[in-house]
């Protein structure tokens, strides 16, 4: 039962890379709030996971030897393969959806001000056998609620999450399966902004990893313009002394601008971020 | 090359060259209408759904095959004033014998054109619910949940109210829920307010709706109204309503009953006796 050497090196031991696995081997990963079993038998693997309801549960237990997979309250899934396959590869992504945040309390930032609140987002793992990474599925650290942007007759389905809006890094709560997103806004229109909802395209995100061992993303700057009808999504370089984990899932077509997005003006100059 | 001078002799005539002209405005008039229906395709493909798409190529085709047919019997020497009347004369016999035909392939265009569902919804009409599988110009046809497969004629759709429930990308469900009166309503509304928040299939966005309907028999009701994508929306039906109930019998909140209140008096057998005699 030995773990392999791991793709990156770091001060902080990383929790993710490849594992081997002898036959009838059986591991477990306490993660944040998910817990994770992974077992071999001959040509067969099965994936057992849960999630606890915390979703800043900071556990880490990294490839705990493990009886079985048999708990009830886990939802297991089984691959069969035509050979032996004798390596688990755990990598990271960001989440498959865009997120809705909301501010726990609404936010307003006067005019010709810009501000930066830090967002955290759980991370899914993408887990692969072999030495040809043959996918096997993805599970989230924690699956978020859904939520709706758009109105009732078309829109995009996204996660839903609420924020403190700490506008510190160092006040955030950093546990292993969050990933941080720096949001900047700036309002450059003649009324005050007020924060209501933002969307956050992780999908369009890479993931990163500082000296830490953080997770941690590009950041995403909203500005809105003079006029104060439109506005536009950049996306920011990578963050500085930090190495790339995981692409994004989806690529933009266009220089890092996302696109122009709207917002509801009208009690309060409300603001919504597409 | 003997045996074909007949041919060129005919062809040599004034009637056999109007022939000859005449079954070449039809060929060109064939290619151009295969040519226009290749063009729309390549141009409203991405602009118009299938069914829109094959109503423009068809019209297309045919009204140019009409057009080349209608200019070949020009030069073949015919009154088009007399043809077209005895075409009229028998649109209106045909009409009146295929009267329900007619009348769904006119319903079946109206179908088309409004598109008010296509292929894969899930659509209700009347008390029938089913895929679509396919939109023709007579029918349509629906396989239904229990997988039985049904002809609607277009002209009972027409006529008839249709629900397309797969139309949009999310749907409300709405859970009629009576509380017992001696329950608070201000408590209620913030225990499902909970139980919508700790759903994950349950949208945030549009948020969950509580809405008080009134008194009733069985007690104070309330609408507990929520979102879910479509795809999650059966999900969400047979999962919230027992998050909802084992949420309000941890707060301690009863859900009301039918209930009857009987008042009456008891009376003593001096009392009947008296009241007889009164009488």
């Amino acid at each position: 039962m030995t773990k392999a050497k791991k793709t990156t090196t770091t001060t902080n031991p990383d929790w993710w890379g490849t594992y081997d696995f002898a036959d009838g081997d059986c591991r477990g990963w306490h993660i944040g709030p998910l817990r994770l079993i992974a077992r071999r038998e001959a040509t067969d693997w099965v994936l057992a996971h849960a999630s606890e309801e915390d979703p800043l549960a900071s556990a880490l237990e990294i490839d705990q030897p493990c009886e079985s997979v048999t708990d009830d309250t886990l939802q297991q899934a089984r691959f069969a393969f035509q050979t032996e396959q004798t390596q688990l590869d755990i990598s990271l992504r960001l989440a498959d959806r865009p997120f809705s945040v909301r501010p726990e309390h609404p936010v307003s930032v006067p005019s010709g001000q810009a501000v930066t609140i830090y967002i955290t987002t759980p991370i899914w793992l993408h887990l692969c056998v072999g030495a040809k990474r043959i996918f096997l599925t993805e599970i989230a650290t924690y699956r978020p609620s859904d939520s709706w942007f758009g109105n009732t007759r078309s829109g995009e389905l996204c996660y839903a999450t609420r924020t403190r809006a700490k506008s510190r890094m160092a006040d955030l709560p950093h546990p292993p399966h969050r990933a941080t997103t720096p949001v900047r806004v700036i309002n450059k229109a003649t009324e005050t902004l007020r924060i209501e909802q933002l969307k956050l395209p992780m999908p369009n995100l890479a993931l990163y990893r500082d000296a830490n061992g953080s997770l941690l993303t590009q950041s995403v700057e909203f500005t809105r313009n003079s006029a104060g009808a439109s506005a536009t999504m950049r996306l920011s370089h990578a963050p500085a002394k930090a190495e790339r984990i995981s692409e994004p899932r989806l690529r933009l077509r266009d220089n890092r601008v996302l696109q122009v997005f709207d917002w509801v003006l009208g009690q309060n100059s409300n603001f919504v971020a597409v | 090359m003997d045996a074909l001078q007949p041919i060129f002799d005919f062809v040599a005539t004034e009637r056999g060259f109007a022939l000859l002209r005449a079954l070449a405005l039809l060929i060109l008039g064939w290619v151009i209408a295969r040519a226009a229906t290749g063009l729309i395709t390549r141009l409203f493909r991405n602009i118009l759904d299938t069914q829109r798409l094959f109503l423009v190529r068809r019209s297309a085709f045919y009204a140019i095959i009409l057009l080349a047919i209608f200019s070949a019997l020009l030069e073949l020497g015919f009154n088009l004033g007399v043809l077209l009347g005895a075409a009229g004369i028998l649109t209106v016999a045909v009409g009146f014998a295929a009267q329900t035909s007619a009348s769904n392939i006119i319903s079946g265009l109206f179908l088309i054109g409004e598109s008010p569902f296509s292929i894969g919804d899930l659509i209700k009409v009347g008390d029938l619910t089913g895929e679509v599988l396919s939109i023709d110009l007579l029918s349509v046809k629906l396989r239904t949940l229990d997988n039985l497969y049904v002809r609607v004629p277009n002209e009972s759709l027409i006529k008839s109210n249709v629900t397309n429930m797969t139309r949009f990308p999310i749907r409300r469900f709405d859970l009629q829920i009576w509380l017992d009166y001696k329950e608070d309503l201000a408590q209620a509304s913030k225990v499902l307010e909970g139980v919508a928040l700790a759903h994950k299939l349950c949208l945030d966005e549009p948020k969950a709706l509580i809405i008080f309907q009134g008194f009733g028999d069985s007690g104070q009701n309330l609408q507990f109204s929520v979102w879910a994508a479509r795809e999650n929306w059966l999900t969400l039906r047979n999962t919230l309503p027992a998050d909802a109930m084992r949420a309000l019998a941890e707060a301690g909140i009863e859900i009301g009953l039918p209930q009857r209140r009987v008042s009456g008096q008891l009376t003593t057998t001096k009392q009947r006796e008296n009241e007889t005699d009164a009488k």
